[in-house]
């Protein structure tokens, strides 16, 4: 019978090193390898104010716990959490009150913005079936939450993009050839950052979402359980290879990511990115064009 | 050997030969490891576990692909 190097019965195997994890086992590797992330990049420092995106999902409740895990012993550094209420039918509610119950227990401030407020329509109403809806959302969200960091007076904005999602993210970049959202891409993004962006830090970036999947359920925190309803783009045909190129080779994941932080200051170089110059004529919020992305697809008649 | 699958909301039986492992049974439904955890009776277990007669088998997706 396989088991954990400790002796008990183990709850994971993980084939890239080969090891066993208990339940213990897994849930210390997990807090240490977060913990080294935060270190070795210095995603947080004395004096910040750390804005958590939280959706309610199981990778911004890991990333919230662990932050709060890790901020218990630091009386220089808050912690608030936001979450975007996007207007996405029944699923959105659902995971709202998890979010909103797992600040309540944890004893963490916890903003709410939404779509509705902010652009007057909620998300299901601005797509009505379209297939990009995944664009409108991502946009939307990302300018919120910027936003709502920069009105609490964060100086750095967490969220909870895991190992699968960044590796997802390179290869989508460079098969869409965009050479200048891969050259933003890195554990801490836009820092120092250009005037109005907050930076962005992802401390679970070097983590499997299997394993942040794990860690919530063993935690007892919000799991796998509702999906958004609206899935499309390249992104989850990407998953799907990448996950078959993992189960084939064991690392490949990691082996992606390392190779394109390596090539990163190379890219960012050719594509001579130098964070976004200029304010957005129509919403003053930083942008790289004349109008950013977000009046173009939210704020236009 | 015969044993419960519950994926997705959906029960059923399967036989599998007698010493398969969970991660047999993931190739026998053509599920990828990466993207489920396994519970065998209630306990979450490494797919490398071996799985008995009449056991009851939770997947649990870690997220939906299509």
């Amino acid at each position: 019978m396989t088991k954990c190097k400790c002796g008990r019965k183990p709850v994971y195997f993980r084939r890239y090193e080969g090891h066993y994890y208990c339940k213990c086992c897994f849930l210390s590797m997990i807090e240490k390898k977060f913990n080294k992330t935060v270190g070795k990049y210095r995603l947080v420092q004395n004096g910040d104010h750390i804005v958590v995106g939280l959706s309610g999902g199981k990778d911004s409740s890991t990333a919230l716990y662990l932050m709060n895990r890790l901020l218990q012993k630091r009386e220089n550094v808050s912690l608030t959490a936001v979450s975007i209420d996007e207007g996405i039918g029944t699923y959105r509610p659902k995971t709202l009150e998890l979010a909103k119950k797992l600040c309540k227990d944890l004893e963490v401030p916890h903003k709410l913005y939404s779509f509705q407020k902010e652009f007057g329509k909620p998300l299901d109403k601005k797509i009505k079936g379209s297939k990009d809806a995944c664009t409108f959302c991502g946009v939307g969200r990302r300018y919120l939450l910027n936003k709502a960091s920069r009105e609490l007076g964060a100086t750095k904005l967490c969220v909870g993009h895991n190992l699968d999602d960044e590796a997802q993210s390179v290869l989508m970049n460079l098969l869409r050839g965009d050479l200048l959202r891969a050259g933003r891409m890195g554990t801490i993004t836009e820092n120092p950052a250009p005037k109005g962006f907050i930076p962005r830090i992802k401390p679970l970036r070097f983590i499997p979402e299997k394993e942040t999947a794990l860690y919530a359920i063993l935690r007892g925190l919000p799991s796998p359980g509702s999906e958004c309803p609206n899935l499309g783009g390249l992104r989850p045909e990407i998953r799907v290879f990448l996950n078959e190129m993992e189960q084939k080779r064991a690392g490949t994941k990691f082996a992606l990511l390392e190779s394109f932080d390596k090539l990163s200051p190379f890219v960012q170089k050719a594509v001579q990115y130098k964070g976004p110059l200029t304010k957005c004529k129509k919403c003053k919020e930083p942008s790289s064009k004349e109008v950013c992305k977000t009046c173009e697809l939210w704020k236009s008649a | 050997m015969k044993v419960q699958v519950t994926y997705t909301g959906k029960t059923k039986s399967l036989t599998l030969k007698e010493g398969s492992s969970a991660q047999d049974l993931l190739e026998e439904m053509g599920i990828n490891p990466e993207i489920v955890l396994v519970k065998q009776n209630n306990e979450i277990v490494p797919e490398t576990e071996l799985l008995s007669d009449k056991d009851k088998i939770d997947l649990i997706l870690i997220k939906r692909i299509v």
